[in-house]
């Protein structure tokens, strides 16, 4: 083999490169045209919806686990949940802080009460969260 | 012909042992802003735009030390491209693999959430697989002999890539923002004093360990002075980039605060674009 010949060989890919490269250029490619469509979507503030989700007696506590989606795109920070009994209202009877709620996604919480509340009187509310 | 299958068998393996090398090294370089809840944060915070714009800048970083260390030994213009492709392709799978392994990405994480947090993770990743030959003593003649040229440009596009390296460690967390938020005029003084110290000390025993050059000989003096302000410049400018990219300067920040922010990242950007150059010798 003539050395003008070696080099030419080991300046060639062999197969094991060539079949990784096209596998990354196309993960490569991928991950390009999602971020090039994501980045032109329109980004919708954050918006909230609420549901209880259960009701748990231990010991003389009722834990309540809400579920806190956002229907936004833009994520949420320090969201403040509040779940109040209906009839009352105003009075704020259990809460907890979520750290985040990310666009389009859904995070639970659970509240405690001091004793045992029927579900249908129970409604949450997001009193507040921070912009990232 | 069968010195030939023989010499394929060889350039395959020396192919495998390569990528196992970036898969290792970018563990190695990854997995600190792998564990990092902010980064994490990132796939839902920062606007893809952004995260594109960082993986573009990316890969121009990776094509540069793609020519003086680099995933594979190959180094011709194609096949430093094809192992900078590569490079980041690593970085996707490791860190995909790495955040479902410590919960980061979990079956309830929407499909844009999971996709921006691997393309930013990716980053420090296939950075970390970009310098595997240097990290593990397998450098390519003719890289080492493109490392030691006293040239300019290489100097500072090395010092970019060490910034960048170095620089996600830290960039990524709030801690720069506090800190910056903290300090008054006599501490950021005292930040850009210590910064420049670092960088004339650090760029001093490069141009003696890499160049094999004395940086006060006469001849050296101008040269070393110009790469070590361009090398500190390029390092500002990378902390400036990356507070921007996570959202912690805007043009909404005060001025002084957002100084303070990009001085006290920078002590960490010198020291990383400043001793890139030490790490890939």
């Amino acid at each position: 083999m003539t050395e003008s010949k070696k080099k030419r060989d080991a300046s060639k890919p062999d197969a094991l490169e060539l079949i990784v490269t096209w596998i990354s250029g196309v993960l490569f490619a991928a991950i390009l045209a999602f971020l090039i469509w994501d980045a032109r979507q329109p980004s919708e503030p954050p918006s909230f919806e609420t549901s209880i989700e259960s009701q748990e007696q231990r010991g003389s506590f009722a834990y309540v686990t809400v579920a806190v989606r956002n229907l936004g795109d833009e994520a949420a920070r320090e969201v403040e949940v509040r779940v109040v009994t209906d009839p009352a209202g105003a009075q704020s009877d259990g809460h907890f802080t979520l750290d985040w709620v990310p666009g389009r996604s859904t995070r639970r919480g659970v509240a405690v009460f001091p004793r045992s509340i029927p579900l249908q009187q129970l409604r949450a509310e997001v009193a507040g969260y921070a912009k990232p | 012909m069968a010195t030939h299958k023989l010499a394929s068998t060889d350039h395959v393996r020396e192919t495998a042992a390569a990528y196992a090398r970036g898969v290792v090294g970018g563990l190695l370089v990854g997995m600190p802003t792998l564990m990092t809840m902010e980064m994490w944060w990132g796939g839902f915070t920062i606007p893809s735009a952004r995260i594109l714009l960082l993986v573009i800048m990316n890969f121009g970083v990776l094509l540069v030390l793609q020519h003086f260390s680099g995933l594979h030994p190959r180094k011709t213009p194609a096949a430093q491209l094809r192992a900078a492709i590569v490079a980041y392709a690593i970085g996707i799978v490791v860190s995909g693999v790495i955040l479902v392994v410590i919960g980061a990405v979990r079956a309830d994480t929407i499909p844009g959430d999971i996709l921006r947090k691997i393309a930013l993770q990716g980053v420090p990743v296939s950075l970390g697989a970009s310098i595997a030959a240097s990290e593990f003593g397998a450098e390519h003649e003719e890289a080492k002999d493109r490392l030691h040229r006293p040239l300019l440009f290489p100097s500072a596009a090395i010092g970019v890539a060490g910034a960048l390296i170095l620089g996600f460690t830290v960039g990524a967390t709030e801690e720069p923002m506090i800190i910056g938020e903290q300090l008054a005029w006599l501490h950021a003084t005292g930040l850009v004093i210590i910064s420049v110290v670092l960088c004339l000390g650090i760029s001093y025993a490069v141009g003696r360990q890499r160049l094999g050059i004395d940086p006060f000989e006469r001849k050296w003096l101008g040269f070393f002075l110009r790469e070590s302000l361009v090398t500190y410049a390029a390092a500002i400018l990378v902390a400036a980039f990356m507070l921007w990219i996570f959202g912690r300067i805007s043009v909404e920040t005060g001025l002084a605060p957002a100084v303070h922010m990009v001085l006290a990242l920078s002590l960490v950007t010198v020291l990383g674009a400043t001793a890139a150059e030490l790490i890939l010798t």
